[in-house]
């Protein structure tokens, strides 16, 4: 009875906590299981004993933390203010999702500084944001980026597996694909330990720009969830309304999706040019290889549009490589997750490419991510270590222990997978078959694609002139004429046509026998001993088919490009007056012969994808121009490698102007695209109408010799992630820049830069300019450097410009300013003579400097003699002067080929 | 004194009620989950089985479209606005947003069939449908044929018509959803 007594007295300090404890539990299962009931976790059914049970995981991690703290070195950390938390929870999931929704915070860099950032909570499904620790966006200031990002998510994982998500971007990136930055990361706020996320690159513009591809359209297909539209089709495949745009070409209006909506017309005709096969060969060899579904037809697709190579390329995004329900089937290739990839199976360009894709893989990579995998894992294993409790998909909690050791079994996993999907796919075992036919041999071909054949002939017997390939195709006999790819190799002939097996859509797609037969011209059926194939294998030796009396003709159902007639070396040729009143497309190499006239009416124009020959003389110049000078023509074009090596000489380009249409971009009168090793020399562009530049060039290579630009309209020559030389050219009364240069490497030597309507040379977006016996004059602004770029001038003149030269930061993404050195020069009667913002730095070394302003405090001088800046740098002006003597003391700075020699001196001739 | 009583007996009730619960969630998971499948009337009776839509609003929703069907189209449009009402905080993502959509599909139709007086009646569900989801274009198109067959609302219409344009470019205005040309 005292005892009941001493307990009903003293009962209050067990049940008073005890009771707070199991309120605050039943309220918190409560909202967590009305939460689950309203939003819906993955379909389940019962949900109230789970929420219970996570809610006292949660309550027993907070205890535990106030006790002993939980405090962590994490990767991230980030303070967010306990009323922007308020607001980012108030409402879930609509108050902290969504574009609109972020909340202001902070967070520590790894400089050490704490800045203010922006965050809001993502993710469609309800895991995202359910749960304790939530999926998260981070925005930065414009001006201070995470390294050279703004805008990066923190993603909770769904699994104990926390392994493949991130390691399916890793394999990404190996591959070559367009895929973000990922890593695992650990993440405290507000000074308590959050978890591991993992840390994830937005996909959007600057992701474009930090690739050195061309700002372009990125198209995102994800129908479901918030994203869901109503009222069209639900697939993605069957209109471009229900895709969202990522990142634009601002030359377009925003809503533009012509490009989505072309590519999607073309691909249900089997059409496929305007995809990027090489990419979505390797990106169908990564689906494979990471055994995974989750690119179906209703989301997780991102497709990246490119106007000027005019194709798509597939982004990586949420693979969940080697998780999910399809984690532990074996892994057997032919991923079929969405319409577009069903319609692929059946071109044989895109099986080719991905048969490629997949042997460089095993081949050259595969060893080299097992590695990556076991590194991962390892470190993801220690970061593991401070995980209390983790709750994926509110049933399962699992604590460091469970975490590591499923992490652990993950390299096994994907070894696992990526043998079955090597022997599904480049190990497959096949037979390969030939008979003799009337006309030559049919051959037989199943499982490894083959790349080549050879036809071995009786000793001394003829060899054949022509070889014809004949196939059947949705009944009818196709021929297609591949003497052009036939080597004669002793008694052999060697057909350097890849023949591919038929394909079998199913589930997945599986290859088939399929039959070819080759016609031969010139020699006798009866003499052929042998047929040879090489197939798509490892070892890529060599085999002999085996020799069959006879064989059935094998039909090709629905399949696209299965045998391309080899384009015709004979070049097209020009010569003469020729009037052109159209655009045409030329695949063959073109000739234009010295003399010729090409008069274009007006917009029309010549895209050429082979190698041009245009080289006239000085005596013959060729002219491009247009019938009339009030209607400008439109563009010469060069596209893609085929036209490598491409000569532009003594040619004559006046009154031209570019060509846009709704997928592609031409903006000069001479536009040049994805091309190597083009010459332009000796040659003359002027007065240029309508559209932007006089020459354009991106993703290219070009050497600029000898030739004048005059009276461009905007910019005389804009170069886009392309290298450059410039050599002793000449860029007069440019509208705008006379040359501007974004994320391009150039040098420029004896050049002449006069009377720009803007920049001299504008060197922006990561670009390097290096500058050597050039004249800078009468520019509103000589030389300007600016957004991670870096400019040299040396032994030049910057004269009489309304500023001399700049550097500044305008374009944020790139996260820093532009940065501009001058070295011997003379910067001379510039209304400025250097200007540089907070962000950029000019340095003026051994130069000539007729004033210095007193705003310049952020542009250093180091002049010849530092106790007189005023004095000129006496050797600098000797070697303009011509001074060959001076000028081999400057052999250290000044071009070794071109030393003595001053553009002024040079003009004079 | 009394008080402090009244205080240990209700926390002493309280513990032995969280002992109880806590013992019931440790030893006996089935019986909450069968407690949760009774509780909650999303699901049918049964455990562990594949969710449903929640009966009672999938049953309205099933009865109004009965009721359009049966050409009463006054009853369906009665029906559906008292439901809506019920279902006024479901938006995007809520579990049961479908069948609300459903329902709203449906006064809109019932609308439709009977004049331009409920057309006018209804204008601001739609109006707040169209506007609640813009990657709706069944709700858009819907709100278009009400303003269309409303008079006097040419600068809604002007309005409408122009964000369709702009955001479903090539798509027509017409037919609305469920509702024949002709």
């Amino acid at each position: 009875m005292r005892l009941i007594c001493l307990f009903w007295r003293y009962s209050l300090f067990v049940t008073v906590p005890v009771s707070i404890l199991f309120a605050t539990w039943g309220l918190r299962t409560f909202q967590l299981y009305y939460a689950d009931y309203e939003f819906g976790l993955f379909g389940r059914s019962t949900i109230l004993y789970d929420s219970g049970r996570v809610t006292a995981v949660y309550l027993q991690d907070s205890i535990r933390d106030a006790i002993l703290g939980s405090k962590v070195d994490a990767d991230f950390d980030l303070f967010v203010d306990d009323s922007a938390l308020r607001q980012l929870n108030r409402d879930l999931p609509y108050s902290g999702l969504g574009g609109e929704n972020f909340q202001s915070a902070y967070m520590a860099y790894p400089d050490g500084e704490i800045e203010r950032i922006k965050v809001r909570y993502r993710g469609d499904m309800s895991n995202h944001w359910l749960f304790k620790e939530k999926s998260l966006r981070i925005k930065t200031r414009k001006k201070k980026l995470l390294g050279n990002m703004r805008r990066f998510n923190l993603v909770v994982n769904e699994k104990d597996d926390i392994a493949g998500p991130h390691l399916s971007y890793q394999l990404a990136n190996m591959m070559g694909l367009l895929a973000p930055a990922s890593e695992m990361v650990t993440v405290n706020i507000n000074g308590k330990f959050d978890g591991l996320r993992m840390f994830v690159e937005q996909v959007d513009e600057a992701f474009l720009r930090r690739r050195n591809i061309m700002p372009g359209d990125i198209y995102s297909g994800d129908n479901i969830g918030r994203s869901r539209y109503w009222g069209l089709p639900r697939s993605l495949f069957e209109s471009s309304l229900n895709w969202d745009k990522a990142s634009a070409n601002n030359h377009y209006s925003l809503d533009s999706k012509a490009p989505l909506e072309t590519m999607l017309q073309s691909i249900k005709r089997g059409e496929f040019s305007s995809l990027d096969m090489k990419a979505f060969g390797a990106f169908a060899a990564y689906i494979d290889l990471i055994n995974n579904w989750h690119h179906d037809g209703y989301h997780n697709w991102k497709l990246h549009y490119d106007h000027y190579t005019e194709r798509f390329s597939p982004i990586v995004w949420d693979s969940d490589g080697w998780l999910g329900v399809w984690a532990d089937r074996p892994g057997r290739g032919g991923i079929t997750s969405a319409p577009l990839l069903s319609n692929l199976y059946l071109d044989h360009d895109f099986l080719f490419e991905r048969q490629k894709a997949l042997l460089q893989f095993y081949r050259n990579l595969a060893p080299e991510f097992l590695q990556v995998v076991e590194e991962d894992v390892l470190s993801l294993q220690e970061k593991a270590a401070h995980i209390t409790h983790y709750v994926a998909l509110l049933k399962e909690i699992y604590g460091t222990t469970e975490v590591q050791q499923a992490v652990g079994k993950f390299p096994d996993k994907v070894r696992r997978v990526l043998d079955e999907v090597q022997d599904a796919t480049v190990n497959l075992s096949g037979t390969y078959a030939f008979a003799p036919t009337a006309a030559g041999v049919r051959v037989e071909i199943s499982g490894v694609p083959v790349s080549k054949l050879r036809i071995e002939f009786e000793p001394g017997a003829p060899l054949p002139e022509r070889v014809i390939v004949r196939y059947k195709l949705d009944g009818k006999l196709i021929e297609r004429d591949v003497s052009l790819l036939v080597e004669r190799d002793g008694d052999s002939v060697v057909i350097n046509q890849r023949l591919m097996p038929a394909s079998v859509l199913e589930e997945r797609h599986r290859f088939r026998a399929a039959t070819y037969d080759l016609l031969i011209e010139g020699a006798s059926q009866a003499a052929i001993t042998q047929v040879w194939v090489s197939p798509m294998s490892i070892d890529g030796a060599e085999i002999a088919a085996n020799q069959q009396k006879e064989i059935e003709i094998v039909e090709f159902i629905g399949e696209s490009n299965i045998i391309h007639e080899p384009i015709s070396p004979e070049p097209v040729v020009f010569s003469g007056s020729i009037a052109i009143d159209d655009f045409r497309t030329i695949y063959r190499d073109v000739v234009i012969e010295p003399g010729t006239q090409l008069r274009f009416g007006e917009g029309a124009g010549l895209k050429i994808y082979g190698k041009l020959h245009a080289v006239g003389t000085q005596a013959l110049p060729i002219t491009f121009t247009a019938r009339n000078r009030d209607t400008p023509w439109g563009a010469l074009v060069l596209k893609d490698k085929r036209a490598n090596g491409s000569r532009i000489v003594h040619c004559k380009f006046e009154y031209g102007s570019g060509i846009k249409g709704s997928t592609f971009e031409y903006t000069a009168l001479l536009s040049i695209h994805n091309v190597k090793d083009v010459l332009i020399e000796k040659s003359v562009f002027k007065d240029s109408r309508i559209t932007d530049d006089m020459l354009h060039a991106v993703y290219s290579d070009l050497t600029i010799l000898d030739s004048e630009f005059r009276r461009s309209r905007s910019d005389a020559a804009d170069l886009d992630i392309s290298t450059a030389q410039i050599i002793n050219s000449r860029f007069l009364d440019s509208g705008n820049d006379g040359l501007d240069l974004m994320s391009t490497q150039a040098t420029v030597r004896r050049s002449e830069f006069s009377g720009s309507g803007d920049k001299a040379v504008s060197v922006g977006e990561n670009s390097e300019l290096t500058a050597v016996n050039s004249i800078f004059s009468n520019n509103e602004v000589g030389v300007q450097s600016k957004d991670r770029s870096h400019a040299i001038i040396m032994n030049s003149m910057v004269i009489e410009n309304k500023i001399g030269i700049d550097a500044y930061q305008k374009n944020l993404q790139y996260g820093g300013g532009g940065t501009l050195t001058v070295i011997n020069s003379i910067l001379e009667g510039n209304y400025e003579t250097a200007t540089a913002d907070e962000a950029s730095k000019v340095v003026v070394i051994d130069s000539y400097v007729d004033a210095i302003a007193k705003n310049e405090s952020t542009v250093s001088y180091a002049l010849i003699d530092s106790n007189d800046k005023f004095r000129p740098a006496g050797d600098a002006l000797s070697v303009l002067a011509g001074d060959a003597k001076a000028a081999a003391a400057f052999s250290t700075f000044a071009d070794r080929k071109v030393r003595g020699l001053t553009p002024s001196k040079e003009y004079e001739h | 004194m009394n008080v402090i009583n009244i205080l240990r007996g209700a926390c002493l009730f309280t513990t032995a009620l969280a002992m109880l619960v806590l013992t019931i969630w440790h030893l006996k998971p089935a019986l909450v989950n069968r407690l949760d499948a009774e509780l909650n009337p999303r699901f049918g009776g049964k455990i562990n089985q594949q969710a449903v839509f929640d009966a009672q609003i999938n049953q309205q929703a099933i009865k109004i479209n009965m009721l359009y069907r049966a050409g009463n189209y006054a009853a369906a449009m009665e029906l559906a606005l008292q439901e809506l009402q019920r279902l006024d905080d479901v938006r995007k993502l809520h579990v049961v947003y479908d069948v609300k959509r459903s329902i709203l599909l449906k006064l809109f139709q019932s609308s439709a069939k009977l004049g331009s007086s409920e057309m006018e009646l209804n204008l601001p569900v739609i109006a707040a449908w169209a506007a609640s989801d813009r990657r709706d274009l069944d709700a858009l198109k819907a709100y278009i044929y009400l303003l269309q067959n409303i008079p006097g609302r040419d600068q809604e219409l002007q309005e409408a018509l122009i964000r369709l344009q702009r955001q479903f470019p090539g798509v027509p205005a017409s037919p609305a959803p469920g509702i024949d040309t002709a």
